[in-house]
């Protein structure tokens, strides 16, 4: 069965999948930092993060309907956000007391704010792991002294979602096969006892994959990965990318 | 001649109180390859776990003249090669190469060699392409044989395999007989592929309801079709 991958397209090779992934972390939550501590009216400096991405995302070569298509996973959050802006009183508006136009002017822009904030935060999270494949991801983040058992569980949730996905889609279309449609309340117990056997089963591979783990030795010790030193071209690269976003940074106080 | 697989009256009954096993006595010898058959619940997976100390039951279980306890668990699991059923148990790291690595870091490697072994086992098994992929991404014969390359990886002295054709298709069914015989040594194999048996192995034993009823040449059992027809085979 095929599923969109966390980490299509991470296989690709552009100058961008090249550069050493621990570079690519620090870059890529340095610009979620800064771009999030911006000021919501420097426009031209979200701007300016946009075509950062925009760059990144040509010359790694990953369509950009892609980035796109995944970055519509934040609209319901962004919409449950708008829905408590009105309740919301931003500090320009402490001292009013009724609906001036200014006022909606300030909660107007306070969605702006957190629209465009999550918005870039989202693409910069897909391009990450667009251009770094995901075991790199996790061995960068153990070379960022990530706890390694958190390291561990992402890594078994990574190997294992897929499997579990796959397993739940068979049984659902077992399921539909005995003319089950799933639309009203009553059926809400079908699906609870699906889940229930979706659990027992994870539990039980759960169980095996151990029994699988110590027949090849393992003794309770956690993966230790080797640390490479970063190269000239990668250090450059991190130096530039950060120098970037700080100068847009400072020039927007 | 020390056996390698030694087993003496053992028995094991699951938690819950289901009795799996019932006075198994057992010799393997080095380099013999032995299949394993018997109808669905017969307690052939029961049986190789033991093996290696996985489940621990009654009886005594000598692996390559080392008696099973606690203190010998980690030379033994060594020595032993389990290739389970389920691919997707086995191989659980996010790539191909960290699969087949994880052995050889537990025996405490260092990189670079355990760099070496992962590539000639993903070598020998022809996987040396893939060995940046996720497992999710390989077909099912090709999890079955990255499995077999993580376990070679070990330089296990015997080689355990709990149904290695099952699921595959005809030409995935010979080429993991071919990798078998290539791969040569001691073999212990699950099957219900009564027709691949000869091929894959020399000898067989047969389980039912937890007791081994007969221990031949291959061939003399797959003649004896009254055995086979008892032990639920066809």
């Amino acid at each position: 069965m095929h599923h969109d991958f966390i980490d299509k397209y991470s296989n690709l090779d552009s100058p961008v999948h090249r550069i050493d992934s621990r570079v690519k972390i620090v870059f890529f939550f340095s610009l979620i930092l800064i771009c999030v501590s911006t000021p919501i009216y420097h426009i031209r400096a979200f701007f300016l993060y946009f075509l950062i991405l925009i760059a990144i995302l040509t010359i790694s070569k990953i369509p950009i309907l892609h980035v796109l298509r995944k970055s519509l996973v934040i609209i319901p959050f962004v919409l449950i956000i708008a829905l408590f802006i009105p309740f919301t009183e931003t500090s320009e508006t402490v001292f009013r007391f009724n609906d001036s136009p200014d006022l909606m002017m300030n909660r107007w822009l306070l969605f702006w704010n957190v629209l465009v904030k999550a918005f870039i935060s989202i693409i910069t999270l897909i391009l990450l792991n667009s251009v770094t494949r995901f075991d790199d991801t996790l061995k960068s983040l153990s070379a960022f002294r990530f706890p390694i058992v958190l390291i561990n569980m992402l890594s078994f949730f990574y190997r294992y979602i897929f499997v579990i996905i796959d397993e739940a889609e068979r049984m659902q279309r077992a399921l539909v096969s005995r003319l089950f449609r799933g639309r009203s309340l009553i059926h809400a117990k079908v699906i609870g006892d699906l889940l229930a056997i979706l659990f027992l089963r994870s539990y039980e591979r759960g169980e095996r994959v151990y029994l699988a783990m110590c027949a090849r030795g393992w003794d309770g010790q956690l993966l230790i990965v080797d640390k490479k030193p970063l190269i000239l071209k990668d250090s450059a690269a991190l130096i530039i990318g950060l120098a970037a976003l700080l100068l847009i940074r400072l020039w927007s106080v | 001649m020390i056996p390698v697989i030694q087993i003496e009256h053992l028995s094991y009954t699951y938690p819950d109180g289901t009795k799996a096993l019932h006075d198994i006595s057992l010799r393997i010898d080095s380099g013999e390859r032995v299949g394993i058959i018997g109808a669905n619940g017969a307690g052939k997976s029961t049986l190789i776990l033991h093996f290696n100390g996985l489940l621990q039951g009654e009886g005594k279980v000598i692996i390559d003249g080392i008696p099973l306890e606690k203190k010998t668990l980690k030379t033994i699991r060594r020595k032993i090669g389990l290739v389970f059923q389920n691919p997707d148990d086995q191989l659980f790291c996010p790539s191909v190469y960290d699969d087949i690595a994880f052995a050889p870091r537990n025996m405490g490697l260092n990189e670079s060699e355990v760099r070496d072994i992962a590539e000639d086992c993903l070598k020998r098994v022809g996987l040396l392409d893939n060995s940046k992929r996720g497992s999710y991404h390989l077909s099912w014969g090709e999890k079955r044989r990255a499995s077999i390359a993580a376990v070679l990886a070990m330089r296990p002295e015997i080689l355990v395999l709990d149904e290695p054709v099952s699921g595959l298709d005809p030409r995935g069914k010979r080429e993991i007989v071919e990798l078998l015989k290539s791969i040569g040594g001691t073999q212990v194999m699950i099957t219900h592929d009564l027709d691949r048996l000869k091929s894959m192995a020399d000898r067989a034993v047969v389980m039912n309801k937890g007791r081994i009823i007969a221990d031949d040449e291959t061939a003399n059992i797959l003649s004896n079709q009254t055995l086979l027809y008892k032990a639920g085979l066809i």
